[in-house]
């Protein structure tokens, strides 16, 4: 409710209305606090008709470019500035009126916030002084210095602030600032401003303060204060603002409340007038190469290219020539030679120091980045499209993400590029964190005053990634729960058995579930769901992007606020990759790759056990039939990009038996082919189950390959080209013009040219609709083909290590976790299943990390392996798991434990403790996971000795040396299912045993089969199957359908379950570790499925808490 | 001869005597909050689902959308376990109050055995309202873990009342699982660990390891596992009423005859309160009238037996004057007095005697009592809500309704100065500093006042007032809205002269457009 006597003006502007333009106004990117996006707040400028807005967050320019953006959409001036926090606490409002204003600006910014500690960004007088030109300054809110002082009823102090000021910014150029928000003391404050204005002849400004857009918002700002204050709303009281008089007023009403000063309102419109500088694209900000005398980066580049292409191509055929010449035309016309310098720097950097690196993405298009090693698939060979990557139309910087492994070597390319080009030219990008419908349950419930149990139940009950869904979501909850309940009831009503009631089993399931801890719809949740809904995309907080890295020409400084990022010899931009990519700014992603990681040191142990090097460049020729026949089968658990659910399921249909079939599968599973409905048409082309056509004749070139379907943007590009007569440049404006930004005026243009061409080459009006509809089916959702190439590379190598090398594949994955769908556990089980022996842990025989060792005698073959190793050693060896998978132990022990390892063997459990020294908690991870096994001590023996001994290396050296006898403690031996519960507490992972062997006797009275049993069993058979639950995958493309894959002891076993059947039985289905699924099995194509009917809870009594699913939604 | 005592176990204690004092609250869920603005849930019944102590009671809401919360009585479980143990006093002449909900008494002894005094102590508490676990043992612990655990079939007969024979403590504890102990943060799951899950196991430990690497309250676990809980029992002392009377020869009609006999008991009971080393918080005054007379007025009991007079002393004591004091202000406020033939003087013992003060501690105790007697004049003369602090909560809110809170007065203890701790000031100082930005008024009023302006008189609750001519002369308007989530408040404030020609804080309320009388500018 809001008062009609002053509310009413602010509906809509008036005639005749004073010209107005708001200079002080937050974002949401004044962090918690500001509470409307920039965009809405041009919006709502525009709607008022103000004649201007600035943008004045906190300390920061984060919302500078999205605001700047939609000034040029809205049409409206959109003025950058700031509030600065000065060293006195006080804040300043400072205007950027030109470029150098803008770039001092920056480094006001910049310095106040690298030369202090991270969240408390200061600026000092001084050098406020230096960096003054081009700014216009206001004298801010309640809290500027002369506020302060007058409000302390210092007059005097006051002037000489504002004198300060004025004579640090000139004369014209630092004003007073007037805000009324109707509180009491806004009368006696705007009184002594103006009479300090008179007294040093310096201007007034109105100005609104604005926190938000509209009045409604203030609801959102006070829970934004609530998360900032770490409080409640019954709480916060007095720290919150008094009333709701924040947000953006309409040029009537701002004069209506400064109608005692009608020249503090004309003189905002002045300013405005004078504050030209825009943001915008940036021009020839492209960094200097370092060139050797007497070469341009062009010269340079041709040289580098052509020694490539000598090395790559054996030999050069004239399409190589033809490829690589088009390129370096364009690559020079484009004036880019210095940017393919920079990569291929970096990649040279990365190989001589043997950091695997590859790039990934659109690059692997072109010839030139795989004569330079950017790339390791031949464009020219798979007739990739260059155009996909650059072109002459193209108005934007091309794109290379280099993949690498994670971890250290990443950190290498990393700080060398900061070294190459100076801390002034090379930065991290920043990603913004924004609200999402976890993170915003959480807070907001916090801030409403809910429990952090509430709020963490009723998040992690959550699937939705918007916050705007969550409202949706929870009905599908609150839903469930109903079921539940009218189940409990329709069983004790009508005394229906469950089919499951055998009465020794009855107690360990419960098909009901738990309920949640809050009242889904209560006032309060409903409160909450609203929230949510309007703070969805708000900003939390920034962080820097995994491997984005932007290099400019004029110091970086100067362009856009840097800050410290939280990892020390960092620095990050102020603007994520969208805003750097607006405003044109070169950028180069080093992205850690996790099964890079895996390779890398699958590799180096290969070597390190066996003494063979392996060259991967041995491999490019990817015609390994055993590897073929390993992806046909899906035996794919630990691989790259093929281990889905998914992907298991299209193998063995679509039987890859080359190279680009990798490809092919690769980019199937993906939205765009989903979506298209490609994926089925081209797996029964693939099995000759329909035959292939084209849409038309000119179309089979382009479609050949993929059997007349089209997978790849790539193809999408060529049939605008074949069927239309594009230009490769404008099939790519094509492409992007379709994709997720779609505009509608570019979209009419292009449509119209692409069917104008189509009727020049005979193509019929109705077919031309067709294909366009075809084309934009996936044009943006679509894979590249070159980027699906790249990885299918990956996969191949990561295939040929698991085939042939087993053992130090499954040790490598181990050590690369977290990465993939799989958790350690599964993968130990996959390993089993493929005669891979594992053994425990042992502090004398483990090393840090998993490791290969020779063992004794050959093990026992397992029970249901699926094929044993081809490349057997000559003596039987097995992974021993490393003390890194131990509960607690994590990197910053690794050098300590490697150091004591080389230092010799661990006497005693005594021994180990003094060496190490290692807190207790972690002396009693080991303990528990038999690791002291060397010692011959039993797991209990040992936890109990630990308990004596784990203050001991804190205690005097006496004491250290003395020998306790003491009285034995019985304690009972463990016995299998405890060792089992203790391995997933310490490790995660069993060695020995598998959770469902446990309770298969129990099973396999109640009719439950075993996941090696389904193959065999008839199509269409209504049973019931058990296991863990290791992946939960939700995709959008399903239509609510979930996948669900469960491992028991002889494998895994898929449950698809429809969404009436999920929303049922959600709680379990969604939450349990281990459960028990009625359903009906399903085999096709050899692939075989259990489409779930109902669910209960298999009661592991605690066995299975240190397993935890991987849930992909 | 072996200790046998017996423990009686109510569960839910505090839920059980709300549901006795409110029987409407049967069969619904309902929690008990502590504070009368029920900050923290302290207990709920079992239909209260989801509801943990500790949560806030919007909180408790959430979790259960039917959830009556009802303020914790301390006063009625005080009772409640007063009652109790005056009903175990029948069974046993040794009864222990441990903790409300749990009593343990002395069953050696008994003349008519244990089953019977177990089956005589579940009957007592029954015909007092409360479903009660009973159980036997050798030592406390025992008896508590009997009682605790009489629910599972396995362990105890569904009788009610478990007997755990002489001797047979260890035997009857080893089943039992080591989370009943009093386990310290960790020590449960390292007993897990060790497969050590029955208290029989940790029994029998050795305990010189079992101390070396749980520290010395290992023995604690050790002794309690074995059976061997040597805490005593700490009977409560026997409560004697004291009580001493007056006779008149004839009626007596005036005050002043009355009032020096009632010296002369009171006199009598307070030195007898003092010889025993009792103190007592209230007096009940009986008058014996000459005839019978009608219904009672002014919260005395009138009946055959005359007028009774309850006077409240605001904190325990044994001071004659006092008592006197109090006693006499809330005669000479009665006028339903009539002849008076006798006068009897009752005195509850109640709470611990003060302890000796030290010889050179100033212990304040005569002001305390000085304060006492004028508290109590105050509740004899007042309804005693209306004896209050109030307290400013500047950082609350900025209604000036708000900003300031009323807690009644119990005793003159509430005055005393607070321990001195930096951190809540540092942490009261910050708030209030916050609370100054941006709206540093206080109050609309407290701004004028700040400025050197009259002090504002608040009207409780503000004062309607007819909409003011539009031309009057008004200072504002200050824009108020809070609470929007909440008891919302939105209001423009007004600084303006009424009629009368007095200076007011008026508001109009924009949810309803009507005008108030917020305070007046004395």
């Amino acid at each position: 409710m809001r008062p009609p006597a002053l509310r009413s003006s602010a509906e809509r502007p008036r005639k005749n209305a004073p010209s107005y333009a708001e200079l002080h106004a937050h974002s949401n990117f004044t962090l918690l606090d500001g509470a409307s996006h920039p965009e809405e707040l041009v919006h709502r400028a525009k709607e008022l008709e103000l004649c201007g807005i600035a943008l004045t967050d906190r300390d920061a320019l984060y919302g500078a470019v999205r605001f700047a953006q939609a000034g040029r959409d809205e049409d409206i001036p959109a003025i950058i500035g700031a509030e600065l926090t000065l060293d006195d606490g006080s804040h300043l409002v400072l205007l950027a009126e030109n470029t150098s204003g803008y770039a001092n600006l920056s480094q006001l910014i910049s310095r106040a916030r690298l030369d202090h500690p991270r969240g408390q960004p200061c600026t000092s007088y001084d050098l406020l002084a230096r960096h003054a030109g081009g700014l216009i300054a206001l004298s801010g809110c309640g809290q500027s210095a002369v506020a302060q002082r007058l409000e302390g009823g210092d007059f005097r102090s006051a002037c000489k602030a504002a004198a300060r000021l004025r004579d640090i910014f000139g004369w014209g150029n630092f004003w007073i600032e007037l805000q009324r928000h109707l509180l009491p003391e806004d009368g006696p404050r705007i009184r002594a401003l103006c009479s300090l204005a008179q007294t040093l002849e310096l201007g007034i400004v109105a100005t609104g303060g604005v926190h938000y857009a509209v009045p409604d918002d203030r609801e959102l700002a006070d829970v934004l204060a609530c998360i900032r204050l770490k409080t409640t709303l019954d709480e916060a009281g007095t720290r919150l603002r008094p009333n709701g008089e924040y947000y953006l007023r309409s040029p009537f009403e701002t004069a209506r409340l400064f109608a005692e000063h009608p020249r503090a309102v004309a003189n905002s419109a002045a300013i405005a007038q004078r504050c030209a500088f825009r943001l915008q694209r940036l021009q020839n900000e492209f960094p200097d190469f370092p060139l050797p005398a007497d070469e341009t980066a062009f010269s340079y580049l041709y040289k580098v290219v052509h020694e490539g292409v000598q090395r790559r191509y054996q030999p050069v055929t004239p399409a190589v020539s033809a490829q690589i010449a088009h390129e370096l035309a364009v690559i020079e016309k484009l004036d880019l030679a210095g940017y393919f310098l920079i990569v291929w720097d970096i990649v040279r950097f990365a190989r001589e120091r043997g950091i695997l690196v590859q790039g990934r993405g659109s690059a692997a298009n072109s010839a030139v980045c795989y004569a330079l090693q950017i790339t390791s698939v031949d464009p020219v060979g798979l007739k990739l499209l260059f155009e996909r990557f650059l072109s002459e139309e193209r108005d934007e910087p091309p794109d290379i993400d280099l993949d690498t492994p994670s971890g250290d070597q990443r950190e290498q390319l990393i700080q060398y590029i900061y070294q190459r080009y100076g801390r002034e030219h090379a930065g991290m990008v920043a990603e913004v964190i924004t609200y999402q419908a976890r993170s915003a349950v959480r807070d907001i419930g916090k801030a409403l005053g809910l429990s952090l149990d509430q709020v963490d139940a009723l998040a992690k009950s959550l699937d939705a990634s918007s916050a705007a869904n969550v409202a949706d979501e929870v009905q599908d909850i609150a839903g469930a729960q109903e079921v539940s309940l009218h189940e409990r009831s329709s069983v004790s009503k009508h005394g229906e058995r469950l089919p499951l009631s055998a009465a020794h089993v009855e107690a360990a399931m419960e098909e009901l579930p738990k309920p949640l801890q809050v009242d889904l719809r209560g006032h309060t949740a409903r409160r909450l769901y609203d929230l949510c809904r309007r703070i969805d995309g708000f900003p939390r907080h920034l962080s820097q992007h995994v491997g984005g890295m932007v290099i400019t020409r004029s110091p970086l400084i100067e362009l856009a606020p840097l800050e410290p990022a939280a990892m020390p010899g960092r620095t990050i931009l102020c603007w994520d990759k969208d805003d750097c990519a607006v405003l044109g700014l070169i950028k180069i992603d080093v992205l850690g790759l996790g099964m890079l990681d895996c390779i890398e040191l699958a590799l180096a142990e290969i070597e390190r056990s066996r003494g063979v090097k392996i060259d991967l460049a041995d491999l490019r020729a990817c015609d390994d039939e055993r590897i073929y026949e390993m992806l046909c089968e899906a035996d794919t658990v630990g691989l790259f990009q093929v281990e889905s659910r998914a992907q298991m399921a299209t193998l063995p249909r679509l039987q890859p038996r080359c190279f680009y079939d990798i490809v092919v599968q690769v980019a199937i599973i993906r939205p765009g082919p989903i979506q298209g409905d490609m994926v089925h048409p081209y797996i029964r082309r693939r099995r000759g189950l329909e035959p292939v056509t084209y849409p038309h004749p000119k179309l089979q070139p382009v479609l050949e390959r993929t059997l007349g379907v089209p997978l790849f943007q790539e193809q999408g590009m060529r049939m605008a080209i074949e069927a239309a007569g594009f230009t490769p440049g404008q099939a790519d404006e094509l492409r992007r013009a379709m994709g997720h930004k779609r505009s509608r005026e570019k979209m009419q243009r292009l449509h119209g040219r692409l069917l104008e061409g189509m009727e020049r080459n005979g193509i019929a009006r109705d077919l031309a609709d067709r294909l366009f509809q075809m084309l934009s089916a996936f044009a943006d959702y679509g894979f590249p083909e070159s980027h699906a190439a790249s990885f299918a590379l990956i996969v191949y190598i990561s295939a040929y290590l698991k085939r042939l090398y087993a053992p130090e594949f499954y040790a490598s994955l181990l050590n690369a976790q977290p990465m993939g769908f799989y958790s350690p556990s599964t993968i130990i089980g996959d390993a089993r299943r493929h005669n891979v022996t594992i053994v425990p842990p042992d502090v004398n025989a483990s090393r840090f990390a998993c490791t290969i060792e020779p063992l004794p005698s050959d093990p026992p073959a397992q029970p249901h392996a699926q094929q044993t190793i081809s490349h057997r050693w000559k003596h039987p060896v097995a992974v021993r798991i490393g003390l890194n998978q131990v509960r607690g132990i994590g990197e910053k022990h690794k050098a300590m434990l490697d150091v004591e390892r080389q230092r010799g063997d661990y006497a005693d459990l005594r021994d180990f403790v003094l060496r190490t020294r290692l807190p207790k908690d972690i002396l009693e991870s080991l303990a528990a996971v038999g690791a002291f096994g060397c010692f011959r001590l039993a797991r209990r023996s040992a936890f109990w000795d630990v308990q004596r001994l784990a203050d001991l290396s804190a205690a005097g050296a006496l004491e250290q040396g003395m020998t306790v006898d003491e009285q034995a403690a019985a304690l009972p031996a463990m016995t299998k299912r405890e060792e089992a519960a203790a391995d997933y507490w310490g490790l995660g992972l069993s060695t020995r045993y598998q959770i469902m062997e446990f309770y298969r006797g129990r099973l396999n009275d109640l009719g439950i089969r075993r996941a090696c049993e389904l193959a065999a069993l008839p199509n269409r058979l209504v049973l019931k199957v058990a296991g863990i639950v290791t992946t939960r995958q939700r995709p959008g493309t399903a239509k609510g359908f979930v996948f669900t894959t469960m491992e028991d002891e002889t494998g895994l076993v898929n449950v698809i379950i429809r969404p009436d059947i999920y929303q049922r039985y959600r709680p379990i289905a969604r939450d349990e570790p281990t459960v028990i699924v009625e359903g009906v099995l399903q085999k096709q194509d050899g692939h075989v499925n259990v489409l779930a009917r109902r669910f209960w809870k298999l009661d592991n009594s605690g066995l299975a808490d240190g397993l935890q699913s991987r849930n992909f939604h | 001869m072996r200790q046998r005592i017996a423990c009686l176990l109510i569960p839910r204690f505090a839920t059980a005597v709300c549901a006795l004092a409110q029987p409407a609250l049967a069969g619904r869920p309902f929690a008990v909050a502590e504070g009368s603005s029920h900050r923290s849930i302290i207990a709920a019944n079992e239909r209260a689902r989801g509801v943990c102590a500790g949560m806030t009671a919007k909180q408790a809401c959430c979790a259960c959308p039917d959830l009556t919360v009802v303020t914790h009585d301390e006063a009625a479980e005080r009772k409640a376990s007063h009652a109790l143990l005056d009903a175990l006093e029948s069974c046993s002449p040794q009864v222990e109050g441990a903790e409300p909900g749990t009593y343990f008494f002395s069953a050696r002894g008994l003349p008519r055995g244990e089953r019977d005094a177990l089956a005589a102590a579940s009957d007592l508490a029954s015909a007092l309202g409360f479903a009660a676990h009973t159980a036997v043992a050798d030592d406390r612990f025992t008896a508590r873990c009997a009682a605790l655990t009489r629910g599972s079939c396995s362990i105890a007969p569904a009788q009610g009342s478990y007997i755990v024979p002489a001797g047979g403590s260890a035997g009857f504890l080893a089943p039992l699982p080591m989370t009943v102990l009093p386990l310290a943060a960790g020590d449960g799951q390292r007993f897990e660990l060790l497969g050590l899950r029955t208290l029989g196991q940790i029994a029998a430990l050795p305990q010189a390891p079992l101390a070396a690497r749980f520290g010395e309250r290992a023995r604690v676990y050790a002794a309690l596992a074995a059976g061997k809980d040597e805490t005593p029992l700490r009977p409560r002392h026997a409560v004697t009423v004291h009580e001493d009377r007056f006779a008149f020869d004839g009626a007596v009609v005036m005050l002043e005859p009355l009032l020096f006999a009632l010296r002369g008991c009171i006199t009598n009971v307070a030195a007898r309160l003092a010889g025993a080393a009792q103190v007592c918080d209230r007096v009940t005054i009986q008058l014996l009238f000459d005839a019978p007379s009608g219904a009672a007025e002014g919260g005395a009991q009138r009946g055959d037996a005359g007028l009774h007079i309850p006077v409240s002393l605001a904190e325990p004591t044994a001071c004659a004057s006092t008592m006197f004091e109090l006693a006499r202000i809330a005669l000479e406020s009665r006028n339903d007095l009539r002849p008076v033939e006798a006068v009897v003087v009752h005195a509850v013992p109640a709470g611990e005697p003060a302890p000796q003060p030290a010889l050179f501690e100033r212990s304040g105790r005569s002001q305390r009592a000085a304060l006492a007697a004028t508290l109590a004049r105050l509740h004899a003369a007042l309804d005693p809500a209306d004896v209050v602090t109030v307290q400013p909560q500047l950082a609350a809110s900025r209604l000036p309704e708000r900003m300031q809170r009323a807690t009644p007065i119990d005793s003159p203890r509430q005055f005393e100065r607070q321990p001195n701790n930096n951190k809540n000031k540092k942490k009261k100082k910050k708030a209030e500093a916050d609370a100054g930005s941006p709206f540093d008024a206080r109050s609309v009023g407290g701004a004028v006042a700040a400025r050197g302006a009259a002090a504002l008189r608040l009207l409780v609750p503000p004062q309607p007032m007819p909409a003011p001519d539009e031309h009057a002369r008004r200072a504002g308007p200050f824009r108020l809205s809070e609470s929007w989530w909440e008891r919302p408040a939105d209001r423009d404030y007004y600084q303006m002269v009424d009629p009368s020609g007095a200076l007011v804080l008026a508001f109009r309320d924009v949810r309803d457009d009507r005008w108030y009388v917020q305070g007046v500018f004395d």
